[in-house]
């Protein structure tokens, strides 16, 4: 149905059988037709007026009270069914509208991470520095895939553990670290994802700290997603987060090497 | 309460009976005439997607009633070719008519719990249900007809 007028005629007639018989089969062409008017982006303020009119037009044909109650009432359950289509449209524009505001809060969060990252890397306190930009980068892994815990893990046995302290912290923490030291191991870029339902974790995936020129510094890994299962988009984020950090880790180390060149650039080989 | 309603749907025509039992089952549960026009048009929607997807299918509605709820469990199942991505199916926006939001995703919203399990060649089954809380007087009401 390509035109108003096709619509507003369609409309009439599917809902003067309707007045007359009553029966679901008018009831599935009011839903049809409302269908075609969400495809055919027909305004709800021109299905509400055209409806009127033609309620208004059939009630004054009524030759009782009872008769222009009854027509009153199904034009209204016809109504409902033609703007029901509508419904589920208005609530997709909910969610996409959450999603929205939810990548958008996420964007920001990575920015201020980049510009935070940055400053804690040339940091004049070096003791201090590679501490705080490990506490950056897994507070905000943690934030942002919405998981219980973040493990930051750099060769040399600096580890950084971000989440709400628990009874099962210890267990978690062991976990973390015996997964850390798994992954240090692996040379391969590609984030590792796992879910083990068999532990006190419900999910978790990593990614390694590897510098642009191939120095690896560790692993990042999250676990306990608050809702759901980690999904290909906390993959990502993870990996790029990975990236952030190690880039920071990597300008600390210049950076503390340009101030104390006797110093062995880190990580210790 | 009656025992669940199935209904075969092997063509567009058994979307009729689907909605019209899907809508008396509603009502008699005590849902409103709003909540009975989104669990008829859910019930369109999983139908409609059984003629067009799968060729055939069954529907089944079970009425279930609780003590501090009410609610109408539905059933679509079909032995079609499944869906290959569920994500993208679902993910607000895709749908067969363009991305406007109908189709399972737009179901997905009308109800109150959804569920798709799909295999390719083997068929998709979606459930879902809907509820409403029964409030005091209406526990009362249903308390007194029990005793009578």
């Amino acid at each position: 149905m390509t035109s108003d007028t096709a619509f507003r005629s369609a409309y009439a007639s599917a809902l003067a059988a309707y007045l007359l018989d009553g029966d679901e089969a008018a009831l599935q062409k009011a839903y049809d037709l409302g269908r075609d008017a969400v495809s055919d982006e027909i305004s709800l303020l021109e299905i509400g007026s055209l409806h009127h009119e033609l309620l208004a037009n059939a009630v004054s044909r009524g030759t009782s009270a009872a008769e222009r109650h009854r027509m009153t009432r199904a034009a209204g359950e016809f109504l409902l069914e033609t703007l029901s289509p509508y419904e589920m449209v208005a609530r997709g524009f909910v969610d996409a509208r959450d999603a929205t505001l939810f990548e958008r809060k996420r964007a920001v969060m990575l920015r201020q991470l980049s510009t935070l990252l940055s400053d804690a890397s040339l940091a004049a306190d070096a003791a201090g520095q590679y501490e705080e930009v490990l506490r950056l980068a897994a507070d905000h892994a943690r934030e942002l895939t919405s998981a219980e815990w973040c493990l930051v893990a750099i060769r040399d046995g600096i580890e950084i553990l971000s989440g709400d302290a628990k009874d099962d912290a210890a267990d978690a923490r062991r976990h973390l670290v015996t997964l850390s030291r798994e992954a240090a191991v692996r040379s391969d870029r590609r984030p590792a994802v796992a879910a083990h339902a068999d532990d006190s974790s419900c999910g978790w995936i990593a990614a390694p700290l590897t510098a642009l020129d191939g120095t690896e510094y560790g692993s990042i890994h999250v676990a306990d997603k608050a809702a759901g299962e980690f999904t290909e988009a906390d993959n990502a984020l993870l990996v790029h987060i990975a990236e952030m950090t190690a880039a920071a880790l990597e300008r600390a180390s210049i950076y503390e090497h340009a101030r104390s060149p006797t110093k062995k650039r880190y990580p210790s080989r | 309460m009656s025992d669940e309603v199935r209904v075969a749907v092997e063509s567009d025509e058994d979307m009729l009976p689907a909605r019209a039992e899907a809508r008396s089952l509603a009502l008699r549960l005590g849902f409103s005439r709003t909540d009975a026009t989104l669990i008829a048009t859910a019930v369109s929607e999983v139908a409609r997607n059984i003629v067009v997807h799968a060729g055939c299918g069954e529907i089944t509605m079970s009425p279930v009633v609780e003590d501090g709820r009410y609610g109408l469990i539905v059933k679509a199942a079909d032995e079609g070719s499944g869906i290959r991505d569920i994500d993208a199916a679902l993910e607000h926006g895709y749908a067969s008519r363009g991305g406007l939001g109908l189709g399972l995703s737009g179901v997905r919203r009308l109800m109150d719990e959804f569920d798709v399990q799909s295999q390719i060649d083997c068929g998709t089954t979606v459930t879902m249900a809907k509820w409403r809380v029964r409030d005091e007087l209406e526990r009362l009401r249903e308390k007194r007809r029990r005793s009578v």
